[in-house]
């Protein structure tokens, strides 16, 4: 089966004064529908991961960066390392303006809605982005989330837990195959936190979407037993490097290296070691 | 689509913070109503001033001091002047003198002066064209004493001494018209100038018809095409050694009160405007720097940086237009409070304060316009905006 994500020797260095941060990128193969957890602590690199997944920051160069929506014309590649190539990435590519529109929804930490738009208007909007406006598919996603009896409210009227249903409910109405989800529950009590992430687990799965939740939530990743992508980190005196491991990787954690497994459904303890 | 969907988009976040977007227009329209009412000022007085020397005749005509001939061809190339109206000339104080009887009773006449007329003659505006070879138009105490109405054939004749005999010469004409009131208040025949030449060869004893081609007049009715063309004739025509009277004073003192007035308003309006600019620049780049999170969502969502671009243009556009909207409807309830307060008292029959459509067409569009330019300040750092400061909490 054609990877939906194939990204090959990547890697983008972020600068901040004489500090400088690479992330490295060796392998990371996503298929259709698979879940990963992208698990680290503040400064680990998720976030600059999460801005290379999602077109949104270039790579300073890569072996493959290529993504296969399925459903594609003629299950088309699309390499998106081809538009950074020949000139230094200026932000807002066709190519990439296009991919993120059609093919990736997003989950943000407090549900990043759009306060001067209903809830009707911010769940309808990446399919309105994307040219296939769903309203039918708005009210049904709506109540399958329970905020069908909120879509004609602004988002401020609604408490945090309730906006997180939304922007699923928006990262998912244009049907893409990648959901990004970055610190979707770090906002949340644990309560709401587990049923959150559980609700957004579930209604991935239902659409057939893949799913990259960035957390530093251990628990959550161990109790729901999801693959990860971890950071091996090393730092030095003028910054730091890290790999990003899909697999069995170390990860940084309190000072503390453990190692975990894609695929084994478990989640190193901190201070434990595993292989 | 993208770009329809952005504008809507904009219209939304409008809606959203109305308040904030109401008071950018009303700062434009308390900026701009005050400018269109002293604009309206300016052009009451300003158009009933010029307005009143356009329509009076007289303040275009050149007249001449004397009596000088001139030959034909002097007549022919004046006429070709673009800056000449109308221009006839001048029939001698003897020869212009005639009487005008019913040409079935060609003995009772009533005395009349004759003068030159023909197409284009200001004096008489739309009736000039009646006036042919063997057509004349009398003015209105001419026709009220001697009974005349258009249709009317009528003799005019003139009188001559002669040694043993008073000698007369009849000319039979048809009344075209009767002239407008203004024309002149005198009894009055206007005729074609081949009429005015036989009268004249008549009373100067020429013998033979009359040829009103080589006739030379002593005089001229002379008329500029406009009140601006004033000055350019008196000065051509003293150069040529006739010596001219004309309203050139008067029609100069208006036009530089004209002058004056605009450039007062033109320095007030650029304030204003500026002003406006600066507000309008402001706000909209303020905004932008307040919805940097929401457009930058907007980004990862998938809009491309372009469709962006119409947030700030489409939000100054429609604030600068509520604005003059809102400027151009009080300016015109406080024209129509100056009016009825003062009504006509000042300015014999004109308003104090005209505010013409177009005023409003032009404040509107200038107003646009200028919002436009001062969106294009928001315009770069909406482009610089990227799709991964969607990505972070404010």
């Amino acid at each position: 089966m054609t990877p939906l994500l194939d990204i090959r020797n990547l890697h983008v260095t972020r600068r901040a004064g004489a500090y400088a941060f690479r992330l490295e990128i060796p392998a990371l193969v996503l298929a259709p529908g698979a879940i990963l957890a992208l698990l680290g602590k503040s400064g680990s690199g998720k976030s600059t991961m999460l801005d290379l997944l999602a077109l949104a920051l270039p790579p300073d160069g890569a072996e493959r960066f290529a993504f296969a929506p399925p459903g594609t014309p003629g299950g088309t590649v699309i390499d998106l390392a081809a538009p950074w190539r020949p000139s230094p990435w200026r932000g807002g590519t066709a190519i990439q303006d296009r991919t993120r529109a059609h093919h990736i929804g997003y989950v943000l930490q407090t549900g990043g809605l759009l306060p001067f738009l209903s809830v009707r208007r911010n769940i309808a909007l990446p399919a309105e982005i994307a040219g296939r406006p769903a309203p039918a598919r708005v009210e049904q996603l709506a109540h399958r989330l329970g905020v069908a009896h909120h879509l004609d409210r602004m988002p401020h009227a609604l408490s945090v837990g309730e906006r997180q249903r939304v922007a699923i409910a928006r990262a998912l109405v244009h049907q893409p195959p990648l959901v990004l989800a970055d610190e979707p529950t770090s906002a949340l009590d644990p309560a709401l936190a587990i049923e959150v992430m559980d609700l957004l687990l579930a209604e991935t799965r239902a659409e057939g979407a893949a799913l990259i939740v960035a957390t530093h939530d251990h628990d959550a990743a161990e109790r729901l037993r999801l693959p990860v992508i971890a950071f091996e980190i090393t730092r030095g005196a003028q910054g730091a490097v890290a790999v990003a491991r899909q697999g069995a990787v170390a990860i940084a954690r309190q000072g503390a290296v453990a190692v975990a497994r894609q695929g084994a459904g478990t989640v190193a303890r901190p201070g434990r070691a595993s292989s | 689509m993208k770009l329809l969907l952005a504008a809507r988009l904009a219209l939304a976040d409008m809606r959203h913070d109305a308040a904030l977007f109401a008071g950018v227009a009303l700062t434009v329209a308390a900026v701009l109503a005050p400018l269109l009412v002293l604009l309206g000022l300016k052009t009451g007085v300003v158009e009933h001033m010029i307005g009143g020397l356009r329509a009076d005749p007289a303040v275009r005509e050149i007249v001449l001091r004397g009596h000088k001939e001139r030959p034909p061809e002097w007549f022919a190339a004046m006429r070709d002047r673009p800056d000449v109206a109308f221009i006839a000339p001048r029939m001698r104080q003897l020869a212009h003198t005639v009487d005008v009887g019913m040409a079935a009773s060609p003995t009772r006449g009533t005395n009349a002066d004759f003068v030159v007329s023909g197409p284009a003659d200001p004096l008489l505006r739309a009736q000039a064209s009646a006036i042919g070879p063997a057509s004349v138009v009398l003015s209105q105490r001419l026709a009220q004493q001697g009974g005349f109405k258009p249709g009317d054939e009528v003799t005019v004749w003139a009188i001559r001494r002669a040694t043993t005999s008073n000698q007369r010469i009849d000319v039979r004409a048809r009344v075209a018209a009767i002239a407008p009131p203004g024309a002149t208040q005198n009894a009055v025949v206007f005729g074609p100038l081949e009429m005015a030449a036989a009268l004249e060869a008549f009373q100067e004893r020429e013998t033979g018809r009359s040829d009103a081609a080589r006739h030379e007049f002593p005089s001229f009715r002379l008329y500029a095409r406009d009140i601006t063309d004033v000055a350019t004739l008196e000065r051509d025509l003293l150069a040529e050694g006739l010596e001219v009277r004309t309203d050139v004073a008067r029609i100069a003192w208006t036009l530089s009160i004209d002058r004056n007035l605009s450039t007062l308003f033109a320095v007030l309006s650029a304030c204003g405007g500026a002003g406006v600019a600066v507000t309008l620049t402001l706000s909209l780049w303020g905004n932008v720097a307040r919805k940097r999170r929401s457009l930058s969502l907007l980004r990862l969502l998938g809009l491309p940086a372009r469709a962006l671009v119409v947030f700030p243009l489409v939000q100054g556009g429609l604030v600068a237009g509520a604005g003059s909207v809102l400027a151009a409807g009080v300016a015109l309830a406080v024209a129509a409070m100056i009016n009825a307060a003062y009504g006509t008292a000042y300015l014999e029959g004109s308003n104090l304060c005209v505010i013409a459509p177009s005023h409003i067409l032009i404040t509107i569009a200038g107003a646009v316009a200028m919002a436009l330019l001062a969106s294009l300040a928001a315009v770069r750092p909406v482009l610089r905006i990227a799709p991964s400061e969607g990505m972070r909490e404010a």
